[in-house]
């Protein structure tokens, strides 16, 4: 950006290149050898002689103790070609050793002169940039889901290798669309099943239930939203809840495009709390204030844009610029923003306007509604590929592990298939932006019901089937729901009528706990687009030894035991069933067997089940990886 | 262009991380690229000792006594600085506030500094200053901005891998503001794994490595022995290694490791002597301090013990400033100057930093800073009628007391000085969150620009990495 704005002039809101730019590359590498061998041994680092450093891009911007070093795209009165083209022995630098040769000067002259770009050596596809547009792709033929459309050579490969087992499927898809398990009953059924469609059809059946759908979605999009029952701000006032909203929205698969245009622009009350942000009492600097954060969240939740660096200065990690994320801000604000950079007003007015002002121009004379409404309607423009590759994206993510863009939020970055992506989220659009239609496609496809892989760790990335993943921390509470029968208490959302049958309380509906924060849930004071699923020690001391669990645990098997009346051996059956959705081997069965009634006994059908035995099981069932991990 | 610099000085594995979503080092340098993880510089530390005084210490009451003018009925609250006389410490010219003897003579161990002024925040908020003083960062941030104990453990890691690295002794989040509170007592973007241990009540400390729920210990370690054959009978299991699988039972090892190792033993507090325990027990502060000891001798990295953040409590001192100053004092001399001496006699003090701090001070007639206009939250009444308006009741922060002790620091030092008339503020050398902090991450040698990537973006130890420490700290 700052190359070609500077090189040709353009308003700093101009939109941002669509296309790769390798100039720069060129550049840096002929720079960076020179800057790391004459320069960084006093300038890089801990090192700032003369409080100059240029390790970093901004520190060479920032400049040292003499004043600017480098005045962008113009060589001829940057400080720092003075320095190393002078013959004053005080002054010039390199300080020791040879002067820089007239070639190494030369260099420097034209990188600052292109605006000194800062590049990547050996890494292309950092200055791979997505265009806005969605790119028309020609689908090739072959299969009738896109997806798999795309991937024929990957899923010849993977298809040539053992199938999902049905049992595997029906756990996974349980968790993936509704974030249960299947029921020993449910299961039964399924597998008992011949038709050669059943796969598609419990898909259909649990894309049809609404509540179970909108329970399950609920925390996705309250982390995505910063939506929670308590957190800061709450306080005083300075935060709404869209809770009600939201659920209402899920439970009736409002259609994406309009979801975010209440969520951006609402018109009605209940919608208001994400774009309002968190206000906390006394002074906040511009990039804290509700303006600049609904900027940073619209971009970044909808639009895969990370905008919270642009919002102090002109951003190092992408294109965008102060001056452009001001006149998003601006959009949102009662008052006219001033440009501000890092705390320091520049006494610029800030302009109106959206990201890309090829979609059109916002009215900055308009009321601050109409704006938002603009940029609302900007957002959700069917020319903004952006929006629709960015929710595709993050469901994708959701089912198979990995994005087809990585990191999430930075969706102009190459996607591993960008044909795919295109094609998906232009097929995304057509559906009315349905995302029951985005979440049947991809769990339909054959690339989604292949077997799990690990997650991969290379950034080399060949799709060879969907991640294994963790439960997430509702999911485990349902999980134990689902294992024990007994589910969690004091909700602090009520379901709407009709679905007041339903007598689970699933997780979601209870606030942040000490168990569910160390099982990644987050207290949600920030965007959370995807969550930690690493298994710590923190997590595990919470498992083995907090009290949530415990206390959890203890009244479930008071209430099985209360309600059992078979044996021991058939309990350890029904168990297993319910948790791993299959039967214990005779090495687990005694195991268990051991946990439920104490030392080795001869009959398990004569022993009886005691409490701490069965708290025991129930704890060590949840305990293990085969439980906690969906394949 | 500009892309991304902050990626190219990342090597591949750096760039993996940050795929996965978690935050990674900084290169230090584009120069050391190939070397992206940290290297500790020099340090004069190896653990820190937050002593936390929530809710608003007066400096003027404490550790930078002004004229002292007694109650009576009538008094104008102009006329009065301190509500305490001086006394004097073990260092010449240095004195504190009477009820603070056994603090004052242990002060030739470390340096009083009144000099720290706090955030300028507007509306003067406790958890929000709080937030600020324990992140660097004023609230609110769009990146989860780490408290400082998380920063040294991520970066540091514990001292004995049995222990927790960041220890939080004292607070409880059932109390007013618990949200605001929760919100810095975390590791934010840096992931759970760094965040505090929390243990709210220090007397009970044991029952956070004791099995839960009245469970016996051999309950317990039987439960774990089965749980792994059972997990190792499991037909997955017996697929040979699978990572997510292995991470999962090794945190679980690791837990139980911690639970079991003969580190967890500090946290039983009936290991201790009774008259040591005794002498440290003035309330839950003190015994926090004893704990703080304990946990210092077996590993712990970072441990901050709080006087607890309640509104309207302890330091929070809306009226009966005077009388509830006192019974503070009676809180904390005792079991501070011991925790020094403990430290001194086990050879501690030499690599452990204790900083004492307070989010900002108090004073009775000025709220904030002198001459800026912020909003009056406490009520003080043009002359006073009742023993309950005597004391420092308005929220003070152009000046602060700051005590520090071992790790380098200066021994029977006074830094900086404030004035002796109303507005009691820094005259010079004033001390800022940032700069604090710096110092703190210098003696364990961490540099303020330290930092790791999130969201594609930098973000380091001390705000924008521009921290400086204050080198005058440390003798030379």
């Amino acid at each position: 950006m700052l190359l070609l704005v500077s090189a040709a002039g353009a308003s700093p809101l101009a939109d941002p290149p669509n296309s790769q730019v390798s100039a720069s590359t060129i550049h840096w590498d002929r720079v960076h050898p020179i800057l790391a061998a004459r320069c960084f041994e006093c300038h890089a680092g801990e090192q700032r002689k003369g409080g100059f450093s240029l390790g970093t891009r901004d520190g060479l911007m920032r400049g040292g103790a003499s004043g600017a070093a480098v005045v962008e795209g113009d060589a001829a009165t940057s400080h720092l070609i003075e320095l190393v083209t002078s013959d004053d022995p005080f002054e010039q630098m390199p300080p020791e050793g040879p002067r820089l040769t007239e070639d190494e000067v030369d260099s420097l002259r034209r990188w600052i002169d292109a605006g000194a770009p800062w590049g990547v050596t050996g890494l292309e596809d950092s200055m791979y940039l997505a265009a806005l547009a969605l790119h028309p792709v020609d689908r090739p033929e072959g299969a009738e889901n896109p997806i798999d459309a795309h991937l024929q050579a990957e899923l010849a490969e993977i298809e040539a290798g053992p199938a999902l087992t049905d049992t595997e499927f029906a756990r996974r898809i349980h968790l993936d669309l509704i974030g249960l398990l299947p029921t020993p009953d449910q299961l039964r059924r399924f597998l008992a099943d011949e038709s050669p469609d059943k796969r598609t059809e419990l898909i259909d059946a649990l894309l049809a239930d609404d509540l179970g759908r909108a329970e399950h979605w609920m925390s996705f999009w309250n982390d995505l939203l910063r939506n929670d029952f308590q957190g800061t701000g709450y306080i005083d006032g300075g935060r709404l809840q869209i809770t009600g909203w939201l659920f209402d929205a899920l439970l009736h698969n409002q259609p994406y495009d309009a979801f975010v245009r209440e969520l951006v622009a609402p018109t009605v009350d209940g919608s208001r709390g994400f774009i309002q942000g968190i206000v906390w009492r006394g002074d906040n600097a511009v990039v804290q204030q509700a303006p600049m954060q609904a900027a940073i969240h619209v971009s970044q939740v909808f639009l895969g844009i990370n905008l919270k660096c642009a919002a102090c200065h002109d951003s190092f990690v992408n294109d965008w610029s102060l001056a452009q994320t001001f006149a998003l801000a601006n959009c949102f604000s009662d008052e006219p923003l001033s440009l501000t950079r890092c705390d320091t007003d520049l006494g610029v007015p800030a302009e109106y306007g959206f990201l890309w002002p090829s979609l059109g121009e916002v009215d900055g004379a308009a009321p601050r509604e109409e704006r938002m409404a603009q940029i609302a309607s900007f957002v959700t423009s069917t020319d903004n590929g952006y929006f629709a590759r960015t929710i595709v994206n993050r469901l994708w993510a959701l089912f198979m592990g990995r994005g087809l863009v990585e990191p999430l939020d930075e969706i102009e970055r190459r996607p591993w298939h960008p044909e795919l992506l295109d094609d998906l989220s232009a097929a995304f659009i057509e559906s009315g932006y349905d995302l029951r239609w985005l979440m049947r496609t991809i769990v339909t496809s054959r690339a989604y019901q292949s077997p799990s892989v690990e997650a991969a760790s290379s950034n080399e990335f060949a799709f060879e089937g969907p991640g294994v993943r963790r439960l997430t921390a509702e999911e485990f509470y349902d999980a134990v729901g689902n294992l024990t029968g007994v589910w969690q208490v004091n909700p602090r959302f009520d379901l709407p009528e009709g679905a007041a049958s339903e007598p689970r309380v699933r997780a979601w509906r209870v606030p942040l706990d000490p168990l569910s924060r160390a099982l990644g849930r987050t207290a949600r004071e920030q965007v959370t687009t995807r969550r930690e699923t690493a298994g710590t020690t923190m997590q595990a001391l919470e498992l083995a030894n907090g009290g949530t669990l415990d206390a959890h645990l203890r009244r479930s098997a008071e209430t099985l035991r209360a309600g059992w009346a078979g044996s021991a051996t058939e309990l350890i059956d029904e168990l297993f069933l319910r948790a791993l959705q299959r039967k214990p081997t005779p090495a687990e069965q005694q195991v268990a067997l051991e946990l439920l009634v104490g030392e080795s006994p001869d009959d398990g059908k004569e022993a009886s089940v005691s409490q701490e035995g069965l708290e025991d099981l129930l704890w060590s069932l949840c305990m293990l990886p085969e439980f906690q991990l969906i394949r | 262009m500009k892309r991304r610099d902050f990626l190219q000085s990342a090597s591949a594995a750096t760039l993996a991380a940050l795929a996965a979503g978690s935050p990674s080092a900084l290169a230090r340098s584009s120069a050391r690229r190939e070397t992206p993880n940290f290297r500790r510089g020099p340090s004069t530390a190896d653990r820190v000792i937050v002593l936390w005084m929530a809710g608003g210490m007066a400096h003027t009451e404490t550790f930078d006594p002004k004229a002292y003018t007694p109650y009576e009925t009538g008094l104008d609250p102009n006329r009065v600085l301190s509500t305490f006389p001086s006394i004097p410490t073990a260092v010449d010219g240095i004195r504190f506030s009477e009820g603070l003897e056994q603090i004052a003579a242990i002060m030739d161990r470390g340096t009083v500094c009144n000099t720290y002024t706090a955030g300028d925040l507007g509306f003067i908020l406790h958890s929000r200053h709080q937030f600020h003083w324990h992140t660097g960062y004023a609230p609110p941030q769009t990146v989860a901005a780490p408290h400082i104990g998380a920063w040294i453990a991520k970066t540091l890691g514990p001292l004995n891998p049995d222990m927790p690295a960041f220890i939080d002794i004292g607070q409880k989040f059932s109390v007013g503001e618990a949200e605001e509170l929760k919100a810095f007592h975390t590791a934010g973007f840096l992931g759970a794994e760094h965040g505090p241990f929390m243990i709210p009540d220090p007397a009970d400390a044991v029952s956070a490595i004791r099995p839960p729920g009245g469970m016996s210990t051999k309950r317990f370690q039987r439960r774990n022995e089965l749980f792994k054959r059972l997990a190792d009978a499991s037909p997955i299991g017996q697929h040979g290694s699978e990572y997510q699988r292995e991470s999962l039972m090794r945190s679980m090892d690791s837990a139980h490791r911690l639970l079991t190792s003969p580190a967890a033993t500090a946290f039983d507090l009936s290991l201790e002597p009774r008259a040591t325990y005794d002498a440290y027990n003035t309330g839950k502060f003190g015994l926090g301090c004893l704990l703080a000891r304990r946990l210092c001798e077996s590993g712990a990295r970072f441990i901050e013990v709080t006087t607890e953040y309640e509104p309207f409590k302890r330091f929070d001192t809306h009226e009966d400033g005077h009388s509830r100053m006192g019974e503070l004092k009676e809180l904390i001399d005792a079991p501070i100057a011991r925790l020094i001496l403990d430290l001194e006699e086990r050879d501690l003090l030499d690599r452990t930093l204790v900083v004492l701090a307070s989010e900002f001070s108090r004073d009775m007639v000025t709220e904030g800073k002198p001459g800026k206009k912020v909003r009056d939250q406490v009520n003080v009444p043009k002359e006073m009628t009742e023993p309950k308006h005597y004391g420092m009741h308005r929220h003070f922060t152009d000046a602060g007391s700051l005590l520090l002790f071992g790790g380098g620091i200066g021994r029977g030092v006074k830094f900086g000085t404030t004035a002796d008339e109303r507005p009691c503020k820094t005259l010079d050398r004033p001390v800022r969150i940032e700069d604090l902090h710096a110092t703190i991450y210098h003696a364990l040698g961490i540099p303020p620009d330290h930092g790791y990537v999130t969201e594609s973006r930098p973000f380091y130890v001390t705000k924008d990495g521009k921290g400086t420490p204050i080198l005058d700290l440390f003798p030379a």
